[in-house]
């Protein structure tokens, strides 16, 4: 099918209303029908609505919140890797084991960024050498928190885990969901 | 999550599920994957089903089947008279509504209809039950299209009654064309669907326009003619006869010969729609006199001659009815109990011959199986309840198309939305200019007849001029849900918009 070109004189122009509509009943079944009820319903414009309810994925950005950690992470000795505190190594130490998997992936990355040899070789500053740097705990970090086993059994004897259960005086007794709730939340995992 | 699909019909019910993607029925706890709708009341219990069907012979006034034809509906209404007069339960009338009075544990108690079909649809939901899938069981009703409101809506309180969450009530023509996706996946499919449901007491034929994805009922013709049990009965008259011949007895003499020649007809029925040759074999039919015979099914075809005309003519009837040629007819879809004998089917597709037939589904699910789709999509959603007059939906009248034209320089229409397109709706195209054409004039028309671009009414003329060399325009058309016709033209590279807004004459 072609379209003409126009002619000198012609403007765009509306001649003659559309005619009335009918009223058609139609069964109330099938998928497009429930579609148009909606749409309808909710005066949407086709554009609005999409059939299926696209069910978005849950989203993990949950923004980390960067840790200053480069004092901690400099007094560090590689060899005593056993002995340090990965969450704070990879400055989630405020998130612990509500961290999400994602969260720890994100952290790792963003550590690597900053604090990978080559990277600080480039800024002109002091690394040590191999085994020796401060690097490798971040990776040891990760090691253990990057694996779901090994998380859970660090998660466990969490050194740093807040094991404190208030007393239960008159005053806790009062207050008892304010003052045992993050008692219970902390313990309920 | 599960959803289900209920069909109750006259003589037989059943469950289908929708889960995981695919839909099934459900078999009841005997494994059977209908239901006979029978509630029996004896000295020691309520039964339903199966069990009830079978003990009907010792039991018939006790034994009550064929509720749906009575529920919702009042005393004088002249179906009720009709059940009333062929039941052999006994039936009172309290305060304009009919009840049975049955001998339940050694007492006579009454049992409205709601209280039978409650019982029955209990039944189902202990089948939904054994499917296992917690407490929550959505379900979509089907009832036949010419059912009142009242109807209907007792129905619905039946089930709810009974556990069922009910989203909705279909009709019955629909849910057939649902259970085979009809215009599910393809909303452009534009056809005529013939259903022809040939049920255990009663037969409904109806045509179903399928338009835009959107289903409307243009006819219907339901009669007791033909049923599933009068072949049965063609049958068992037959057969009582080749008894009288053998044996000069009469087992119209007592009741319960008659029962169990009626049980045993319907068996050797059943076998004769897979296999050629069914025997009947009944144990002290009639005054200690055993019967034995074999039927072949070229015997039972011959016999039911009669009955097979009758439910080719109903084609002519709704076709008349609906205003709707038979050769306009493109599918059919066979459903219910009584169009399993292949030869039915097979008469109802030589008269239709220019159409496709669906009978993939074995025909006694396929009503259930279409609620149980319906029940998927409305499941999760939130507002499910249907408002008074919410599916009366505005279309348009006429076709609205866009005037261009050919290699041979003669106009030409081409369609946009089609008439009966419900509001709102939005269409896009992409017109393409010759080469070195720099200005285009486009004309939006409104026609009762594509093929006849003489008698399309010019409504606007959208004019674009100074476009770049091979200019790509794309076109959305927009028909907003109080009736204006909203045309944007774009050109893709130099970003040039014309737009006009045809108004509904009010």
């Amino acid at each position: 099918m072609f379209l003409l070109p126009a002619t000198d004189d012609a403007v765009t122009s509306v001649t003659a209303p559309l005619s009335a509509p009918v009223k058609v009943s139609f069964e109330s079944a099938g998928r497009w029908f429930e579609a148009l009820r909606l749409r309808r319903r909710h005066k949407h414009s086709l554009s609005h609505h999409s059939l299926q309810s696209s069910s978005s994925e849950e989203s993990d950005n949950e923004e980390i919140e960067e840790e200053d950690n480069l004092i901690l992470l400099q007094g560090l000795d590689p060899k005593e890797w056993k002995q340090q505190d990965h969450y704070a190594v990879l400055g989630i130490s405020k998130l612990r084991y509500k961290a999400t998997e994602n969260q720890i992936k994100k952290a790792y990355k963003s550590m690597v960024l900053k604090h990978h040899p080559d990277k600080r070789k480039a800024r002109g500053l002091k690394v040590g050498d191999g085994e020796d740097d401060y690097f490798t705990c971040i990776t040891r970090a990760y090691e253990i928190l990057g694996n779901k086993l090994k998380r859970r059994s660090y998660d466990s004897v969490d050194p740093q885990f807040d094991n404190d259960v208030p007393p239960a005086d008159e005053e806790s007794k009062k207050n008892f969901f304010k003052v045992f709730g993050p008692v219970f939340e902390r313990n309920s995992r | 999550m599960a959803a289900f699909g209920v069909h109750f019909g006259t003589t037989s019910a059943c469950l289908a599920v929708y889960k995981d993607g695919k839909t099934d029925v459900v078999a009841n706890d005997l494994g059977d994957r209908t239901t006979p709708c029978v509630v029996a009341y004896t000295d020691l219990d309520q039964t339903v089903g199966a069990a009830a069907k079978q003990g009907s012979i010792r039991n018939t006034q006790n034994t009550i089947s064929f509720v749906k034809r009575v529920l919702g509906r009042p005393w004088e209404d002249p179906v009720t008279q009709e059940y009333i007069s062929k039941s052999p339960v006994k039936i009172e009338n309290r305060n304009g509504g009919l009840v049975y009075v049955v001998d339940f544990k050694e007492k006579m108690i009454d049992a409205t209809p709601v209280d039978v079909a409650t019982a029955i649809y209990k039944q189902m939901k202990e089948t939904a039950n054994s499917h296992g899938d917690g407490d929550i069981h959505d379900s979509v009703l089907a009832v036949p299209s010419q059912f009142s409101e009242e109807q209907r809506k007792v129905f619905g309180e039946c089930a709810s009654k009974a556990g069922f969450s009910v989203l909705r009530t279909i009709n019955e023509p629909v849910a057939a064309l649902l259970a085979y996706d009809l215009g599910q996946m393809d909303n452009t499919l534009h056809c005529n669907v013939l259903v022809y449901r040939l049920g255990g007491d009663s037969t409904d034929v109806s045509i179903v326009q399928l338009q835009g994805g959107l289903y409307r009922i243009l006819g219907n013709t339901c009669t007791q003619e033909v049923a599933g049990s009068k072949f049965t009965n063609v049958l068992a008259d037959f057969l009582a006869q080749e008894f009288y011949k053998k044996y000069k007895l009469d087992i119209k003499e007592s009741r319960r010969s008659v029962s169990k020649m009626r049980m045993a007809t319907e068996v050797c029925k059943h076998t004769l729609s897979t296999l050629e040759n069914a025997q009947v074999s009944i144990d002290s039919l009639h005054e200690g006199v055993d019967f034995h015979s074999s039927v072949s099914r070229a015997r039972f075809e011959s016999l039911c001659g009669n009955l097979v005309q009758k439910c080719v003519a109903l084609i002519d009837d709704v076709c008349a009815k609906s205003n709707v040629s038979s050769s306009d007819i493109e599918k059919v879809i066979v459903c219910g109990g009584g169009a399993k004998p292949p030869f039915v089917q097979k008469a109802i597709s030589d008269y239709l011959s220019n159409a496709e037939v669906f009978n993939t589904i074995p025909p006694d699910e396929v009503i259930a199986i279409g609620a149980a789709k319906q029940a998927a999509i409305l499941t999760g959603n939130n507002d499910n309840e249907l408002l008074i007059g919410e599916n009366e939906i505005e279309c348009l009248s006429k076709t609205v198309c866009i005037k261009g034209y050919d290699a041979n320089k003669d106009p030409v229409l081409y369609p946009i939305f089609q008439e009966m397109t419900p509001f709102p709706a939005r269409r896009q195209e992409v017109m393409n200019l010759s080469p070195q054409q720099t200005s285009m004039e486009m004309d939006i028309c409104e026609c009762t007849d594509v093929e006849n671009p003489d008698t399309a009414k010019c409504l606007a003329k959208i004019v674009m001029k100074d476009l770049p060399e091979k200019a790509c325009i794309s076109v959305t058309f927009h028909l907003r849900s109080e009736g204006s016709l909203h045309v944007t033209c774009r050109e893709e590279t130099s970003q040039i918009v014309e737009q006009v807004t045809v108004d509904v004459c009010s």
